[in-house]
């Protein structure tokens, strides 16, 4: 299967209002295959969200992007913004969290569905609009579709919400799905649900599919990659399972603070201390300051991601492999 | 919703009852007033006629008795005769009527619409040259005094280049002109009051659509439409205008109340025949009838407008419509 | 944002030290009469010309302008303190007393301001200290929603009830607080309400119901000057430039304000 995202030295920082620069993401390098399934797990602030939409090209303006993104081969940070339409919900769909948020309040969803089949098939005709917003709903599991495509987004509940927005960013038939935190404002029984739906339309439609999320717990969920972001830099990727397959100590952090209840934990564990100054570029390991294996070496160079064991990882002294 | 109107409709009574009780009140109980003033001078009053005119309109007897008196009156639409001409309120009203709203409905019609074009423009090229100028153009038409630039403007149009008429809602040889000359006639008279009254409108009305523009275009449904790939123009158009747009509807219906008896001072200047200046007058010479039945009238009108603004404001949102 | 502010606080304190230091600029008397000078265009000995009595419109303008900002200084300071105090009532005390009072400013808000302002000055007497009152007593209401709004957001707040668990009167927190968090808002409200109050004395100004001669304030000025206005032109001009840069000043200088106290703007 041939590479359908290619990052390469990905770089994207933030003028902030007082010309400052926040950097976002650090030459980040990143491939994913054609239909693969990867979860991009990081805590708030470490970049995971400008990675999502980067990858549509939809930075805000007072954004700075060096790098290169190839989707299918061809670069997507070089294009116009008409060029880009043609990428933008036709080669990758997109839903977000706060699906309340990302309808507009004043149209309904019948609307919503279909301007984006019309603008982009030049399809007017009302019925086969019609046929095909209703199917879309039915796959992404609404049992009342007719009554759902007639209502408007205020009238639904957060998960029902998350479907339209899912059946929304399928309706051209994208061959890449990125979720952004796509439960976090849900319950946590909804949350389940739309895991489950999505795990069945990527089988389904053969999607790549990129989960964005804060939580380890449901990135293992959905996918068997695991990539895990720290301070704008990919720090491991691999396929992890469970706790026993971290390789770098963050992933472990990770894995730590997941609330278990079989195991019935004492306490809830925090990573202690907070992410580096983004602001800044240092010459050593970013997560040194809170990692419980540091070594003086760590604080002294900066490092590459390479091969520990099975995975690719960012430190000096991977928790399994290459140990001295 | 039908709730909803008949609710309101019924908030309409009381408002109304305080809105006259307050200006029955203070032109009856300020001193000075309608016999004082146009008796007093007169040497040939003794203080008996003064009475006599007093009983003749029923301003001896005490305040309630009178307030109830007009109130009950005003119940069949009674208001009254003119003190100083005698002429039923009603009559007098519905003459002056038409012509402030000409006036008025055109200004807030052109006043929305430029100001609308200048705050969605310039949320989209914010804090560029353009935004800029337009904040400080409409600036120095929120800050002109309107009766000072109405003067000036009468002196360049009307009294150098001659090219508009500076008075009133006609010209003198109205009636003998072809119903489109009629028309043309009424046109020219509007165009610098409307401009003026505009003019000093927009700083505002601008400034709100631009906030809420650029409030709306922040929202996450318009980066979820930029993600749908969806064109520029159908976002910014369709998508970010008509949700910015919606509370104008709102600012629309609180614009009312200055319009309707508030602008005598330019009714003034302009010679124009409407309310503000019947309502100017009728205070000047204490015709306590006439200003009882003006302040009424507006702000009936004023509460009328309010409640369809808030109506047509339902009608276009849904999160209000199917609550 | 800071241009702003810099811009029409510069201006507006040109025009103070014009009205506070107005002896010491002109060395002409304001009441002066010199009909042998009458309607003299600008020249250098009377830069901005004479009027119909032949007085020297620049003095005059200096103490108009002690007028003109004084009426609408003091007319908002009254309209603060009713406002504040109104709003602050009205929020505190809650349920039937709060509803009574916003019907009473609703049922305000429906009658034009200008011809409630107008039939108080026909009854009352266009005097200084009236229309200072007047124009007071009508432009508290914004004021007044303003802080009912605070007082009712602050009410319930836990920091009230752990104050008066300390002995702390609860009123004394509130206003305490109000001040701290609604200091901004005020001062915006009070810079705005000070340009409308010049501009509506200087509006019945010309419908002879402002100020009134002798006393000079821009208001008058025009309005004595516009019945010359076809050969006198700087009787007319002078005094709209002052009112129009006074109040423009103001509104750049609120507005300036505004967006300076507004915390979505600062995030940014």
């Amino acid at each position: 299967m041939g590479n359908i995202i290619e990052i390469n030295d990905l770089c994207v920082n933030y003028r902030t209002q007082n010309q400052e620069k926040i950097y976002a993401l650090r030459n980040l390098k990143l491939i994913i295959k054609k239909g693969e399934t990867v979860a991009i797990v990081g805590e708030s602030g470490c970049g995971k969200s400008t990675l999502a939409i980067s990858l549509i090209n939809l930075l805000p303006e007072n954004a700075e992007v060096s790098g290169s993104i190839k989707i299918d081969g061809k670069e997507i940070l070089d294009k116009n913004n008409k060029e880009l339409q043609n990428v933008r919900g036709e080669k990758i769909g997109m839903i977000f969290q706060e699906p309340g948020a990302s309808l507009n309040p004043i149209f309904s969803i019948k609307e919503q569905i279909e301007e984006t089949i019309k603008f982009h098939k030049k399809i007017s005709d009302k019925k086969i609009l019609k046929d095909m917003s209703i199917n879309l709903l039915r796959e992404v599991g609404i049992k009342d579709a007719e009554r759902i495509y007639e209502s408007f987004p205020h009238q639904l509940s957060g998960g029902l919400q998350q479907r339209v927005m899912i059946a929304i960013a399928l309706s051209l038939s994208p061959e890449i799905l990125i979720a952004d935190e796509p439960t976090t404002s849900l319950d946590v029984t909804v949350q389940a649900q739309i895991i489950e739906l999505l795990n069945k339309l990527k089988k389904q439609r053969n999607l790549t599919t990129i989960l964005i999320t804060h939580d380890l717990h449901l990135a293992l969920e959905l996918s068997k990659r695991i990539i895990v972001i720290y301070a704008g830099e990919v720090v491991e990727d691999g396929y992890i399972k469970s706790e026993k397959d971290a390789e770098h100590p963050y992933t472990k952090a990770l894995f730590e603070i997941i609330p278990d209840v079989i195991k019935k934990r004492k306490k809830f564990k925090i990573i202690k201390g907070e992410l580096p100054d983004m602001k800044k570029i240092y010459e050593r390991c970013n997560f040194s300051d809170r990692c419980n294996f540091v070594h003086e070496k760590c604080r002294e160079i900066s490092l590459e991601l390479v091969r520990a064991d099975k995975n690719y990882v960012r430190c000096l002294f991977p928790l399994k492999g290459r140990k001295k | 919703m039908k709730n909803y109107i008949i609710k309101r409709l019924l908030l309409i009574i009381p408002i109304l009852l305080g809105i006259t009780i307050i200006t029955f009140s203070i032109i009856h109980l300020t001193p000075g007033g309608f016999t004082t003033v146009n008796l007093q001078m007169d040497i040939r009053t003794s203080p008996d006629s003064i009475a006599r005119l007093k009983s003749l309109y029923g301003l001896d007897r005490p305040l309630h008795i009178q307030y109830l008196n007009w109130l009950k009156r005003f119940v069949f639409f009674d208001f009254g005769n003119s003190f100083l001409d005698g002429r039923p309120v009603l009559k007098k009203v519905a003459e002056r009527l038409p012509a402030t709203l000409l006036l008025n409905i055109s200004a807030l019609i052109l006043e929305f619409f430029i100001a609308i074009i200048i705050g969605v423009t310039s949320a989209l090229k914010r804090n560029s040259f353009y935004d800029k100028s337009m904040t400080v153009i409409t600036f120095i038409g929120y800050s002109i005094p309107s009766f000072w630039l109405a003067l000036i403007l009468m002196l360049i149009f009307g009294v150098k280049l001659d090219l508009l008429p500076i008075s009133g809602l006609k010209s003198v040889n109205f009636d003998f002109l072809s119903s489109g000359e009629k028309i043309i006639d009424i046109l020219k008279h509007l165009v610098l009051p409307v401009f003026i009254t505009a003019f000093g409108g927009l700083a505002y009305i601008s400034r709100y659509v631009k906030t809420n523009m650029i409030e709306t275009l922040s929202q996450q449904y318009i980066k979820a439409s930029y993600a749908k790939g969806l064109s520029e123009n159908i976002i910014i158009y369709k998508h970010a205008l008509k949700n910015s747009l919606l509370p104008v509807i709102t600012l629309l219906g609180l614009s009312l109340p200055g319009l309707i008896g508030g602008s005598f001072i330019f009714e003034t200047i302009f010679a124009w025949p409407g309310m503000g200046r019947l309502a100017y007058e009728s205070a000047l010479n204490f015709d306590y009838p006439v200003i009882m039945g003006v302040v009424t009238m507006a702000a009936f009108l004023t509460l009328l407008g309010n409640l369809l603004a808030d109506i047509s404001y339902a009608f276009v949102d849904p999160r209000i419509r199917y609550r | 944002m800071k241009k702003m502010i810099w811009t029409g606080g510069i201006i507006l304190v040109f025009f103070l030290c014009l009205a506070i230091f107005a002896p010491f600029i002109s060395s002409y008397d304001y009441k002066e009469q010199n009909i042998n000078l009458r309607l003299q265009p600008p020249s250098s000995k009377h830069i901005f010309g004479t009027d119909e009595f032949g007085r020297d419109v620049f003095a005059r303008m200096l103490y108009g302008a002690r007028v003109s900002i004084s009426v609408g200084f003091l007319a908002i300071a009254i309209a603060t303190l009713i406002g504040v105090s109104y709003g602050a009532i009205s929020g505190y005390y809650g349920g039937l007393i709060d509803n009574i009072m916003m019907r009473i400013v609703d049922i305000i808000l429906t009658i034009p301001v200008l011809f409630l302002i107008l039939m108080l000055i026909v009854y009352l007497g266009p005097s200084i200290s009236n229309i200072i009152i007047i124009i007071g007593l009508t432009s508290w209401t914004d004021i007044a929603r303003i802080v009912r709004a605070e007082v009712l957001k602050i009410k319930n707040f836990a920091f009230v009830d752990a104050a008066k668990l300390i002995g702390l009167p609860k009123k004394i927190i509130i206003f305490k607080y109000i001040i701290l968090n609604i200091s901004g808002p005020i001062l915006v409200y009070i810079v705005f309400g000070i340009s409308g109050a010049i501009l509506t004395e200087s509006g019945l100004s010309f419908l002879g119901l402002g100020v009134q001669p002798p006393f000079p304030s821009w208001g008058n000025i025009l309005t004595a000057g516009k019945d010359y206005i076809h050969t006198a032109w700087w009787l007319v001009l002078f005094p709209g430039i002052f009112i129009f840069l006074t109040v423009f000043s103001l509104n750049i200088l609120g507005e300036g304000l505004r967006d300076f106290f507004n915390p979505k703007l600062k995030r940014e």
